[in-house]
C-alpha cells in the first residue's frame, strides 16, 4: 500500500528547464526557454499561454517532433513506468524507442482534425495502420478493434464510419476520430493540442465531456494545451501558464484563477470579457503586443508590458521560478526577498 | 421602419447543389430561410450562432457582396430616405456602398501584402474620388490616429504589424468615408485574448466617438454580452430568439439559446458547471428537418414540435422568440 502511495506521489512525465530552439537564417528563436514543470498520473495539466508562447513547441518537445530548423538544446524530459525512467531528450528521433512512445505510450491530439488527417485514405485505413504498427494484429482484428476505438469515443455506426473519409465526417466527428485514433493503441498520456478550438461551442462541450469521461473511465492523463481560460477552468487540475516561451506561472487550477500571483497571469484573466460582466464597459487591457520572438526583450520577458515593473531590475535579469504558495510557483521579481 | 437604419423582411438565401455532368439542381442548402428583425442608428445588434447558422451569409447579403434569393433589406441613407438594397443594380449600388463597410475575421489575409498602409487605408476614398493626394494622406494620418495607431507607420507594410494593429489598419480602412452602418464579421476571433480586449474596447470608443452602428457577426457569447445592446441568436437559416442583452443572458426564452449559454466554459474552476450537453448534431441545412428545426436536439420538444414550425413572435417588450412552448418553460440564463 505504502508502496502505492509513493508510486502515486512520483510523477509520470519530469520536464526540467527544456529549451528547444529554433536556427533559421534570420538568428535564433528562442521557442521554449526553460520550461519545467510535472505530471501526475490520471490528472490533467494544463499548459496555458497565447499565440508565440511555446506551449506548442512544448508538447512536441516531449513527442520529438519538433521539425527544423528547431532543436531541444537542454533540460530533460524524463518518462517514468514502473520505477524505470527513460529520458526522453536523447532519444534518437527516428528510432524505434520513441517510436514506440509515441501512440504506444503517450498520444497525441492536433487542433485541426482536418489537416491531421490525410483526405486520400479512409479513417479506418489511417487508424488499421496505427493500431498494427503497435501491435501484431492480421487486418480483421485490428479493423475490429478500430471499429471498438470509434465506437468508444461516442461516434454512431463506427462499422460504418470506418469506411469514410475524413471530410465525410462533421467537425465535432472529426475530432472524436482524432482522438479514437490517439487512443487506439492505448497510450498512457494524451497530449490534446488545442483540442476544440476549431469547434462550435456546443461540440467543444462534447469533446470536452468526452475527454473527461474517457479520464474516468481508463483513468488517462491528460496534457491540455491551449488558450482558452474557460477552457482550462473546466478541465484542468494544475496549470502552467507561459509567456514567450518561458513558465511565468504554475499552480494549482483553484490558485491560478483565484489567487494568481503572476502580473500577466492577473491582466490576461482580467482581460477576458465575462458572460458574467455588465454589458458595454471597458475592459482591462494589457498594454502593447506580443514581441516578435526575434526581438525578445532581455529580462524577464514580460517587463515591457507589465504595470508593475521593477525599473532596473527587471529588464535586467531573468527572474526564476519560485515557490509562493502550496504547490505555486511564479517568476517574478515582485515575490524575491 | 420608423426611425430605424436597418430593416430586414424575410430574407432567403439559398444555394443550389449542383450534381453531375450536367450539372442539374439536386437540392438547395437554406442557408438564411426567412430572417427577420432590425437595427436601430447608434446601436450594436450582434448575429450570434455556430458554423453553418446563416450568420455571415445575412450579413453578406447586407452588404450585398451575395444577391439574397428572396426578402427586403430596406436601409435609411444619410439623406433620409429609404431603399431596398435587395432590389438595386450594381450602380445604384455605388454610392450606398460609402454608408455600409466591413470589418474582417482575419486581419492576415485581408490586408494586401504589397501595398503600404496608405494605400490600403486611401483605397476607399482614391475609388470614390474624394480629395485630391494631400487631402487623402491627411485623411489617412487622422483614420489611424484614430484607431490608436502612429501616422508615421503609414509608409509601412502590413508585414511590419502585429494582428492587433493590422485588425486596427482594417478598422481605420472601413472608417475612411464616415459610414453609417459598420458590419463586423467575428472581427476578434482571430486575436489572441489580450489584443481581443484592445480591439473590442476600441470598436466600443469609436461607437461612442462617431455614432456608428453595428451589426456584430460572431460566434463567442462572452464577447457578444460585452459590446452588444440586442443579440439576435441564429439556427440552421432562422433567427429563434432576438432580445436586449440583458434579458437574453438573463431569461433565454429559447432553449437552444439556454443550451449555447451554458456550453461556454466559464473562466472559473468554482463554476465547473452542469452544462448541457446537446445530443447529436446541428440540422443539416440542405435537409433540414420538419417542424421547429431544433426539435431532434431540444429535451423539451413535445409532439408539435416535430410538425409545426414556431414563427418568431414578442413575448416580452422587446423580446421575441420562435419557440411553442416560450411561454411555459422556464430556462436557465447565465447570472450577474
Amino acid at each position: 500500500m505504502s508502496n502505492l502511495s509513493s508510486e502515486r506521489n512520483v510523477p509520470v512525465l519530469s520536464v526540467r528547464d527544456l529549451q528547444t530552439y529554433f536556427f533559421p537564417d534570420e538568428g535564433i528563436v528562442k521557442a521554449v526557454d526553460g520550461a519545467s514543470f510535472d505530471l501526475y498520473a490520471g490528472k490533467t495539466l494544463g499548459i496555458v499561454g497565447e499565440s508565440g508562447c511555446g506551449k506548442s513547441v512544448t508538447a512536441r518537445s516531449i513527442l520529438r517532433i519538433v521539425e527544423r530548423p528547431g532543436k531541444i538544446v537542454g533540460g530533460s524530459i524524463l518518462l517514468r513506468k514502473n520505477g524505470t525512467e527513460r529520458e526522453l531528450t536523447t532519444l534518437d528521433p527516428d528510432g524505434t524507442e520513441i517510436r514506440h512512445i509515441r501512440g504506444g505510450e503517450i498520444g497525441l491530439v492536433f487542433q485541426e482534425p482536418m489537416t491531421s488527417f490525410s483526405p486520400v485514405h479512409t479513417i479506418g485505413n489511417q487508424l488499421i495502420e496505427t493500431i498494427r504498427l503497435h501491435h501484431p494484429l492480421g487486418k480483421a482484428e485490428a479493423r475490429q478493434r478500430g471499429i471498438e476505438a470509434l465506437r468508444s469515443v461516442g461516434i454512431p455506426k463506427p462499422e460504418r464510419r470506418i469506411d469514410e473519409y475524413a471530410f465525410e465526417l462533421s467537425g465535432g466527428l472529426r475530432q472524436r476520430a482524432m482522438i479514437a485514433m490517439a487512443l487506439s493503441c492505448g497510450p498512457r498520456i494524451l497530449i490534446a493540442d488545442e483540442p476544440t478550438t476549431a469547434l462550435d461551442v456546443t461540440t467543444q462541450a462534447q469533446i470536452l465531456d468526452l475527454l473527461r469521461s474517457l479520464q474516468e473511465r481508463e483513468g488517462m492523463t491528460i496534457i491540455l494545451i491551449t488558450h482558452n481560460l474557460g477552457v482550462v477552468a473546466e478541465m484542468c487540475d494544475h496549470v502552467v501558464v507561459m509567456y514567450l516561451g518561458r513558465v511565468v506561472e504554475e499552480g494549482p487550477v483553484d490558485a491560478i484563477f483565484h489567487n494568481a500571483k503572476h502580473p500577466y497571469t492577473q491582466a490576461l484573466l482580467r482581460s477576458i470579457p465575462s458572460i458574467h460582466a455588465t454589458t458595454r464597459t471597458d475592459l482591462p487591457t494589457i498594454s502593447g503586443s506580443i514581441p516578435h520572438p526575434h526581438n525578445r526583450p532581455p529580462g524577464c520577458p514580460f517587463h515591457p508590458r507589465c504595470p508593475d515593473r521593477i525599473a532596473g531590475v527587471c529588464e535586467v535579469k531573468e527572474p526564476p521560478l519560485r515557490r509562493v504558495g502550496e504547490e505555486q510557483d511564479v517568476s517574478c521579481f515582485l515575490y524575491e526577498r | 421602419m420608423s426611425g430605424r437604419l436597418l430593416e430586414v423582411k424575410g430574407l432567403q438565401k439559398f444555394f443550389p447543389i449542383r450534381r453531375g455532368i450536367m450539372q442539374r439542381e439536386v437540392g438547395r442548402v437554406r442557408a438564411v430561410d426567412d430572417v427577420n428583425f432590425y437595427v436601430e442608428p447608434g446601436e450594436t445588434l450582434s448575429l450570434v450562432g455556430e458554423s453553418g447558422c446563416g450568420k455571415t451569409t445575412t450579413a453578406r447579403c447586407i452588404l450585398r457582396a451575395i444577391h439574397p434569393t428572396a426578402g427586403e433589406i430596406l436601409f435609411r441613407t444619410g439623406d433620409g430616405n429609404v431603399l431596398d438594397v435587395a432590389k438595386l443594380t450594381k450602380a445604384q449600388l455605388r454610392p450606398l456602398r460609402r454608408q455600409m463597410q466591413m470589418i474582417f475575421q482575419d486581419p492576415f489575409s485581408s490586408l494586401n501584402p504589397r501595398r503600404t498602409l496608405l494605400d490600403i487605408v486611401a483605397e476607399p476614398l482614391v475609388a470614390n474620388k474624394i480629395g485630391n493626394r494631400r487631402e487623402q494622406i491627411d485623411r489617412v494620418a487622422e483614420l489611424l490616429r484614430l484607431v490608436g495607431l502612429r501616422p508615421e507607420y503609414m509608409r509601412r507594410y502590413p508585414h511590419a504589424f502585429s494582428g492587433g494593429q493590422r485588425q486596427r489598419i482594417g478598422i481605420a480602412r472601413a472608417l475612411a468615408l464616415n459610414p453609417s452602418l459598420v458590419v463586423a464579421d467575428e472581427p476578434v476571433s482571430a486575436l489572441d485574448v489580450s489584443v481581443q480586449a484592445q480591439i473590442l474596447n476600441l470598436t466600443l470608443e469609436l461607437q461612442r466617438r462617431l455614432g456608428l452602428t453595428y451589426l456584430f457577426v460572431a460566434h463567442d457569447l462572452s464577447v457578444v454580452k460585452h459590446v452588444s445592446d440586442r443579440v439576435a441568436v441564429m439556427y440552421v437559416g432562422r433567427i429563434v430568439e432576438m432580445a436586449p442583452t440583458a434579458p437574453l443572458f438573463a431569461t433565454p426564452k429559447h432553449p437552444y439559446t439556454e443550451a449555447l449559454m451554458s456550453a461556454v466554459p466559464k473562466p472559473d474552476p468554482r463554476l465547473r458547471s452542469q452544462r448541457i450537453v446537446l445530443e447529436g448534431e446541428v440540422a443539416d441545412p440542405a435537409n433540414p428537418p420538419s417542424g421547429c428545426y431544433f426539435h431532434p436536439r431540444c429535451k423539451y420538444a413535445v409532439d408539435a414540435c416535430r410538425t409545426d414550425t414556431p414563427t418568431l413572435s414578442e413575448v416580452a417588450p422587446g423580446h421575441f422568440v420562435a419557440c411553442l412552448r416560450a411561454k411555459e418553460l422556464s430556462l436557465r440564463g447565465v447570472l450577474g
